[in-house]
């Protein structure tokens, strides 16, 4: 069954197209990519929209098996859809943990079942998330895992880190690191400075997660593996990255919406508890480096982070209240509101962010809009205007720092293999 | 070196295993005996990958289920396992009788 995309705005550095072409969808490959293109059947204008490789987040917290009442596969990729995305990498810390082939078998099967979107399973370099032992990387990966990451913690130990790299690394996929050194932060709840001591907060200091950073690259260094570290915070965090990049280490970055656009001055005494994140919200000025960081390459992908909680949860106090914050429905916007629509970055350099640079971190094969590539797209209208909140969430939380933050920029249409997941605005 | 049991099987004329010291798992470079035999166990499904002429060493003794299963290390025409058992008896017994002053001639000094 053939769709003919006629009119859009076509972006897609990897095949140098910027402009208006049609694509011919066929089955689940894209047919024909050109100008004026006509086919007998079904057509759709596109026209004032933009069309691009299918977005990827490759940091994305389902909660399934274990933590549906927060989020679950089907509502996870419903809110993956509604924000453009074609695919996601799911988080191992879930309950039982995906430290094992049968769990990861579990995550995909539920994806093909109930998914509106691609789920790639990343697989725990540790068992139970401890720290502790190995888990069987090669059996995971075996059954489909595309990455290993302890994420939520960072593996504490080095020698642990070295022994975990120096197996994994013969199965060729990339370690993600959450980087948080345990012993030095201790309770942290805020970035520590003015901020925290206002607030009355412990304080969750930048050096923290610093450490770890240095200590990671130093360890992929040693190993030889591929080092991806996730959610980057700081400015020094950035300038070690950048620094271990030139120095011909296997390292890359990823960075959050609420790290680029937030920052810890939008906490106030209202304590709003969506804005408590791991890592935390930091100054103004490790913003505007990591903001720097996206636009001239240092940090390599955009992802979200996306991490529900109930409600009930996060309504609690402060301290006792989870970290994390959704983004799947808002990080494409934010993206194009604060920095494509603002001039500051261009399109092609999104794409990059959030569509090539995952793909092939991931080591997934890439998408590209020309004839017999996969037909996972994006479309997006780039002038909407919307609230974040104001028509609830796909997610089952709620928990966005963004709620009523008008933003500039949509998805409108998502293909995933030529069958559409998003048409108009809303889940098909 | 290669990791890749499976792809230089079919070009080795020896395959010479080795035990894993399972009395020294802890900390040990892989994550379990399973996962070391489904990757790098030498079994009968594997046997398909190689060479018709091609034998097996050990230096034992062997852990069956870890390094083999079974059906590999008896092998009746691959396994040359108890002969080089055989051997280094020989050879030890040969090393021991020079150290401690044997003629060539096999009498005494």
């Amino acid at each position: 069954m053939a769709l003919l995309l006629k009119n859009a705005h076509v972006v897609d550095p990897s095949v140098e197209l910027d402009g208006v072409v049609d694509v011919l969808i066929d089955g689940d490959k894209i047919a024909e990519v050109g100008e004026n293109l006509a086919v007998e059947g079904a057509e759709r204008d596109l026209s004032g929209k933009y069309l691009v490789p299918g977005l990827v987040d490759m940091h994305v917290h389902l909660r399934e098996p274990g933590y549906e009442v927060k989020e679950d596969i089907e509502s996870g990729t419903r809110a993956a859809a509604k924000g453009g995305f074609t695919g996601v990498c799911a988080m191992p810390n879930t309950d039982p943990v995906t430290d094992n082939g049968t769990v990861v078998e579990f995550v995909k099967s539920r994806a093909a079942e109930v998914g509106h979107c691609r789920v790639y399973p990343s697989g725990a370099m540790t068992r139970g998330l401890k720290g502790e032992a190995m888990s069987e990387m090669g059996d995971m990966v075996a059954h489909g895992a595309v990455a290993f990451t302890d994420d939520g913690r960072g593996v504490q130990g080095a020698g642990m880190l070295r022994r975990c790299m120096d197996y994994g690394k013969m199965f060729g996929k990339v370690f993600m690191s959450h980087c948080q050194d345990e012993d030095l932060v201790g309770h942290g709840q805020i970035n520590e400075g003015k901020v925290s001591t206002r607030l009355a907060l412990e304080g969750w200091p930048a050096a923290g997660e610093e450490l770890q950073i240095a200590r990671d690259i130093e360890i992929a260094k040693l190993t030889g593996a591929k080092l991806h570290i996730q959610h980057i915070s700081t400015a020094h965090g950035l300038e070690l990255v950048r620094a271990g990049k030139a120095a011909g280490v296997q390292v890359t970055c990823e960075a959050t919406p609420h790290h680029m656009f937030l920052t810890e001055n939008d906490l106030d005494e209202t304590y709003n508890t969506s804005l408590k994140v791991n890592p935390p919200l930091r100054t103004d000025e490790d913003a505007e480096a990591i903001r720097q960081g996206v636009i001239d390459g240092t940090v390599d992908v955009i992802v979200t982070d996306h991490a529900p909680h109930t409600p009930w949860e996060k309504a609690r106090e402060f301290e006792l209240a989870p970290f994390g914050m959704i983004g799947l429905e808002t990080s494409l916007s934010l993206v194009l509101t604060e920095l494509v629509n603002t001039g500051k970055m261009s399109m092609a350099r999104m794409v990059e962010l959030m569509a090539i640079k995952p793909r092939e971190i991931l080591g997934l094969d890439q998408v590209q809009v020309k004839a017999g590539s996969v037909a996972d797209l994006t479309v997006f209208d780039a002038s909407a205007t919307w609230t974040v909140g104001e028509d609830g969430y796909e997610s089952r939380a709620e928990n966005s720092g963004f709620a009523g933050r008008t933003l500039t920029g949509r998805a409108t249409d998502v293909f995933v293999g030529g069958k559409q997941t998003l048409a108009d605005g809303c889940i098909c | 070196m290669t990791s890749d049991l499976d792809s230089v099987l079919p070009e080795l004329d020896v395959v010479y295993m080795l035990r894993v010291q399972q009395e020294r798992l802890e900390g040990a470079p892989f994550p379990t005996i399973r996962e070391y035999h489904k990757l790098f166990g030498l079994t009968k499904k594997r046997e398909k990958l190689m060479k018709p002429d091609a034998i097996i060493c050990h230096p034992g003794p062997i852990n069956r289920g870890v390094e083999f299963d079974s059906y590999m290390a008896d092998h009746p025409q691959r396994s040359v396992i108890l002969e080089q058992v055989y051997a280094g008896i020989c050879v030890r017994m040969a090393i021991l009788y020079l150290l401690l002053g044997g003629a060539d001639n096999g009498l005494a000094s």
